[in-house]
């Protein structure tokens, strides 16, 4: 944290200053809003930014600016990407409130049972079959050390490429690679013997 | 790790500042809870977003909306009447000729290192009085000068004798509690009060 930035969170915290922490970080905190919509595929309004982006300093502010407070420098983050994670979270949260699309499979999956007796047409025998495997991948990737599932998890389900894995759980990429094809050759041999 | 990742923890995991058994904890957390999964992986291909510094916005455009802001984030305390408290007696009430005490508000806050806790009581119906205990590492604070500035004019300045010092028959209004230990400000308390209650400013 530079100077300036240590100023302005002081000025903030301690003589209830925040003018120039919000002018500071208030395109950033837009930013930051837009893209966490659009990361998450989710369509979003005009009204929808301005209100999010007031909520994330709203939060900042209350409780006696309990969440600048809490950001220290032992983190290993700056004071700008703890801002970002504070207005991650509560696009997040905003989003869980209003459940937008079911994007964030909420709504549980229906139980084999039920589904046995909804899907009686041939047509749909196909993906009925597909959905069974599915949940028995499922169910097998708790066979898998949690490394292998994370990430497995982290491309398959949240999107993102082997290289932002490796960046995001600080591991050198042919060590996801490696931690990948060990993974796979293990469901691979579950799945043949379906 | 049941329940889910606070933030703090999920700040230290991405600034690579966790011990390793933290880290391990963490990675299976991430592994068996997908709301704290997601939020994770949002979050690392936010913070790779590598946008060019925003220039400050100027604050003339963002006066009304900050104070909107400020306005939402206050807290507001609402006045108590606290009832005199007889062991033994359910349920708890006021008998004939024994007299509640006046309502009153009683918040703490932090002020740099010190802590400080207020206790407000209206005393009538136009005035309040204003006890401030000031404390370092949980005992009495020393060489505390307490200034009260009330908008729109009034200013009582005095030196902390004891933990506490009391203000009396004050009216309403918007005050500013600043507070200066061994000459160096420590910061402010400020607040509205009013018959429905305080707002923090």
């Amino acid at each position: 944290m530079n100077q300036e930035e240590k100023n302005i969170l002081d000025e903030c915290i301690h003589l209830n200053k925040c003018e120039r922490l919000l002018c500071q970080y208030w395109e950033n905190v837009r930013f930051t809003v837009i893209r966490a919509f659009q990361v998450r595929h989710v369509h979003f309004t005009q009204d929808d930014i301005e209100e999010l982006r007031n909520d994330v300093f709203v939060r900042l502010f209350e409780q006696d600016r309990k969440k600048l407070r809490q950001y220290d420098e032992s983190f290993g983050l700056s004071l700008k990407s703890w801002i970002k994670l504070i207005a991650n979270q509560t696009v997040g949260m905003y989003l869980r409130k209003k459940d937008r699309v079911g994007y964030l499979g909420v709504t549980p999956l229906i139980p084999i049972e039920d589904l046995d007796e909804e899907f009686t047409s041939v047509d749909e025998m196909p993906r009925y079959d597909a959905r069974q495997i599915l949940m028995l991948l499922q169910e097998m990737m708790k066979g898998l050390s949690h490394t292998e599932r994370l990430v497995l998890q982290l491309h398959f389900e949240q999107g993102l490429s082997w290289q932002d894995i490796a960046s995001a759980l600080n591991r050198n990429i042919n060590n996801i690679y490696q931690i990948r094809h060990r993974a796979l050759k293990d469901l691979k041999e579950i799945l043949k013997n379906l | 790790m049941n329940s889910c990742l606070d933030i703090i923890t999920l700040a230290r995991y991405i600034g690579r500042t966790l011990s390793d058994k933290e880290k391990d904890e963490t990675e299976r957390h991430l592994s068996e809870c997908r709301s704290c999964r997601e939020e994770f992986a949002m979050a690392s291909v936010l913070l790779k977003d590598d946008v060019t510094e925003k220039s400050p916005a100027p604050l003339e455009q963002l006066e009304s909306v900050f104070q909107t802001i400020k306005k939402k984030a206050a807290q507001f305390y609402e006045w108590i009447t606290v009832l005199p408290y007889e062991p033994g007696l359910q349920p708890l009430f006021v008998r004939s000729g024994e007299k509640a005490v006046s309502p009153q508000i009683r918040f703490r806050k932090d002020v740099s290192d010190l802590r400080t806790e207020f206790l407000i009581e209206k005393t009538n119906e136009r005035a309040i009085s204003i006890e401030i205990g000031i404390f370092k590492n949980s005992i009495g604070a020393k060489n505390i000068r307490i200034t009260l500035l009330k908008e729109g004019g009034g200013v009582v300045s005095r030196l902390l004798k004891g933990d506490h010092e009391l203000f009396e028959n004050l009216p309403f209004g918007v005050y500013r509690v600043n507070l200066i230990q061994n000459s160096e400000e420590k910061g402010n308390v400020c607040f509205e009060i009013d018959e429905t209650g305080l707002t923090e400013r």
